[in-house]
């Protein structure tokens, strides 16, 4: 089931966020972005954050996707010709990803944990608990950004 | 799974946001490029937190913030995209080039 929804998830994710980066059209690009928001909400759940899955389809994908393609409105009409890309400013932002990729992937392989086996979830009780003690000024402070 | 299977999926995501970042020139295709990078950010948080420390919350917590702080900051963008637009009728990042109100 753990397999499962992680191979699920991740393919959204690495589709739409494809989608995203790669999509002429804007429209297409938002929804490929509200694809990898499902699909992450998906990988939340094998990581034992049921709650944040749901925050994350109701918040991210019902409120800040869904304003993002508000703002499509101000973006030219779609019946119009595109722009050409500029094949410079793609292969440079490749070649910039690509260094910046290298060491990051080394760093991350570096990285080893298996999944813990008998470990407790934390409960819906204990984030918030945690939030209205611990991260309470944080919590407070938020509002204000 | 194993962590460096998440790590490695939130860091492909990060870099499909890195690539949007410098070659999209259109202010929704940045901020779209900008939501992908926060959310790879939070899937590393809740690996970390389930893998290396189980059974504890500061992770989930901060996956909350990243949640908030991205639609706090949509909205944000909502109004800056709807200014540059009135003065300039283009959000084309690259059209806006004065700095003179």
């Amino acid at each position: 089931m753990s397999e499962f929804l992680f191979i699920a998830g991740a393919a959204l994710a690495i589709v739409g966020g494809l989608l995203a980066v790669v999509a002429r059209n804007l429209f297409h690009a938002s929804l490929g972005l509200a694809m990898t928001l499902t699909g992450t909400a998906g990988l939340f759940i094998p990581l034992a954050g049921e709650l944040i899955a749901v925050v994350q389809i109701l918040v991210y994908l019902g409120a800040t996707a869904i304003s993002i393609i508000f703002i499509l409105m101000l973006s030219p009409p779609f019946y119009l010709k595109r722009p050409n890309r500029n094949a410079m400013k793609v292969v440079g932002a490749i070649g910039v990803v690509l260094i910046f990729a290298v060491p990051l992937m080394r760093a991350v392989m570096s990285v080893s944990a298996s999944d813990p086996l008998n470990h407790v979830a934390p409960t819906v009780n204990q984030i918030g608990r945690a939030l209205l003690t611990e991260f309470v000024f944080p919590l407070k402070l938020f509002p204000f950004s | 799974m194993s962590l460096s299977a998440y790590l490695i999926l939130s860091a492909v995501l990060f870099l499909f946001g890195a690539f949007g970042m410098m070659e999209r020139r259109n202010m929704v295709g940045l901020l779209i490029s900008i939501e992908l990078m926060l959310n790879a950010a939070s899937i590393n948080f809740m690996a970390f937190n389930h893998f290396l420390y189980p059974g504890t919350v500061t992770g989930q917590i901060m996956t909350l913030f990243v949640i908030g702080l991205a639609a706090a900051e949509a909205t944000l963008f909502l109004a800056i995209v709807f200014a540059v637009y009135r003065h300039y009728r283009s959000i084309n990042v690259e059209r806006v080039d004065h700095l003179r109100g």
